[in-house]
């Protein structure tokens, strides 16, 4: 067994642990060390190869693997220490329990950053009837096998859920030969975002049927057809308009989840609604040495905010290594009239400017976003369209982030639905 | 006005809905942006859509069995289904870096196809 110590370690070597690791050692940590299970460094972004990432961070339109790379890049111009092919198993207080083929490692650490980005529902995770013939795969496992391993999946394609990994491999499956029949959401709303909508399935003329869900998939030895539904306003569906469409390969692209079976091993207090850590302004837990970023702390639409988010926690991990985190009294955050979630949950009055992600409950038009403490309103924004399906960002600035006090509440209210 | 477009607008990832009223590429009139990069965008979508292409192609000695490329910058829509036809024809060798063109010119668009990851 080998003894490692590190003022500041980082588990995932995805964009969040990138940016974490970078930012850690930018804010005086002395020794980053990135632990990484796969062989290279990029997360998920390695089988991202559609273009879109960067519009913020970068100003330009990057594909995942250029993303990626440039934060690479950096990551290694700034001395940041990396092991690959090593996955983390657990956390013991203050020490990061490893594996790899040298046999397992202990690494201490002054502060931790959970960076495991998330994975995707399955199956299993759902209730789909129908027999269990091949041809199923989840969206991100079909990316893979595609952008990676340069299979090919199927010929003619029925996607369900209109999540962005979905739509995404609607366009690369069409580009590649095959026929998108449909892609079918049981929400009579798009969970993915606008613009994939636009590019992925408008580009190609590929159906998305709102307010439908599966009912049938038929099938021996590999899928047949699918039979699909509308549904009425209590998503149950409506049988008499039923409707077989054949097809040899379904996608499933319904969501991801936030990879915790290690941050579980430390007791960190999870959100029952993002599945991730609760955190406060600075992405600390309530274990105070473990922050968390990315994926694994609450599921981003877009890999530029979590480059961002990403860059505070390995800032404020750096501080809290050094002694230098402040550590005042929390107050919560919560969401109020139509807001899902928040994240942070917590903050600390700080002369500083507090960023709050969050997601609206349902779609609307003409939205009036509000931040207000017990002293009253803080900031507000209005948007012409909201949805679910994009994270919204407000940051109170630190003149007001100085006297918050009771509870911050975020509301969001449509002034058309 | 003859006719009439609703855009999503791609240029970032607010993607507005943006309404165009045009006769010509001169008379539009655009409404619901709330960037003006918005409106260039839109006009565009009325007249000759560009789209940056991401795809990959074969690529030996790496554990990855294909390597990610795109156009260093946007072609017109309707090629995306001829530029994805004309990768099949290319095989690759490590090493390549990011940026590396591969085909100068692509399909005489005016932009190159470059490879997006080094291996
Ligand atoms: C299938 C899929 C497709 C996606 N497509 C898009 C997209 O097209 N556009 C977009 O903007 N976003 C996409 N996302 C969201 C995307 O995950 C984020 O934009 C971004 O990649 C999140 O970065 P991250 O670093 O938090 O997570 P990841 O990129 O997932 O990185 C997490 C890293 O942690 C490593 N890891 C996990 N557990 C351990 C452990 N115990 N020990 C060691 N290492 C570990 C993993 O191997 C991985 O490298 C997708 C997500 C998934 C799951
Ligand atoms: S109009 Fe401006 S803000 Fe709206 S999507 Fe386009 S670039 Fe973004």
């Amino acid at each position: 067994m080998k003894d490692f110590s590190y003022p500041v370690v980082v588990v995932g070597g995805g964009p969040a642990g990138m940016a974490a690791a970078i930012s850690a050692k930018e804010n005086g940590a002395e020794k980053v060390l990135v632990i990484e299970r796969e062989n290279r460094l990029g997360g998920i972004l390695k089988q991202c190869i559609h273009a879109g990432f960067g519009l913020q961070y970068f100003g330009e339109e990057l594909s995942g693997p250029e993303y990626a790379e440039r934060f690479a890049v950096k990551a290694k111009e700034a001395g940041i220490e990396f092991m690959l092919d090593t996955t983390a198993l657990e956390i013991r207080e203050q020490t990061l329990v490893c594996v790899n083929t040298t046999g397992v490692l202990h690494i201490n650490f002054g502060a931790l950053v959970l960076a495991m980005g998330c994975r995707e529902r399955t199956r299993a995770n759902l209730v789909i009837p129908g027999s269990r013939a091949a041809g199923i795969y989840s969206a991100g496992t079909a990316q893979k096998l595609i952008n990676i391993y340069g299979h090919k999946v199927g010929k003619e394609v029925v996607i369900l859920g209109s999540g962005d990994i979905g739509m995404i491999m609607a366009r690369r499956l069409t580009l590649g030969g095959a026929k998108v029949k449909a892609v079918v959401e049981i929400m009579p709303y798009l969970a993915g975002l606008a613009r994939n909508k636009a590019q992925c399935l408008d580009d190609f003329d590929i159906p998305l049927l709102l307010s439908h869900t599966v009912v049938d998939i038929t099938g021996v030895d590999r899928v047949e057809s699918v039979t699909i539904a509308p549904v009425d306003e209590n998503r149950k569906p409506i049988m008499e308009k039923a409707e077989v469409i054949d097809c040899d390969t379904i996608l499933l692209s319904v969501g991801l989840i936030p990879e915790n079976e290690l941050t579980r091993s430390a007791d960190v207090t999870l959100s029952g609604i993002t599945k991730g850590a609760v955190v406060n302004q600075y992405k600390q837990t309530d274990k105070p040495y473990i922050f968390a970023c990315g994926n694994v702390l609450h599921v981003n639409d877009l890999v530029d905010h979590v480059s961002h988010e990403s860059e505070d926690a390995g800032k404020y991990a750096a501080m809290y290594a050094a002694g230098k985190l402040p550590t005042v009294d929390q107050i919560e955050v919560a969401p109020g009239e139509g807001v899902r979630y928040v994240c942070p949950q917590k903050a600390s009055p700080a002369d500083m400017p507090i960023d709050l992600y969050f997601r609206t409950a349902a779609p609307g038009r003409n939205t009036t976003l509000t931040v207000s403490d017990d002293n009253g309103v803080l900031i507000t924004k209005k948007l012409l369209v909201t949805t679910p399906g994009t994270i919204e960002k407000m940051t109170i600035p630190a003149d007001k982030a100085k006297n918050i006090s009771g509870k911050i509440v975020v509301t969001a209210v449509h002034k058309e639905a | 006005m003859d006719m009439k477009k609703i855009v999503i607008c791609t240029v970032c990832p607010n993607g507005c809905e943006i309404t165009v009223d045009y006769t010509t590429r001169e008379d539009a009139v655009v409404t619901g942006y709330t960037c003006k990069r918005g409106i260039p965008y839109a006009i565009n979508e009325c007249f000759e859509p560009m789209r940056t292409f991401t795809s990959s192609v074969k690529i030996n000695g790496s554990d990855r069995r294909v390597l990610p490329v795109k156009t260093s910058g946007p072609i017109p829509k309707a090629r995306l289904m001829d530029a994805a036809e004309a990768l099949k024809a290319i095989e690759l060798t490590v090493p390549v870096k990011m940026g590396d063109v591969i085909v100068e010119n692509f399909l005489d668009t005016g932009v190159n196809l470059v490879s997006a990851m080094s291996l």
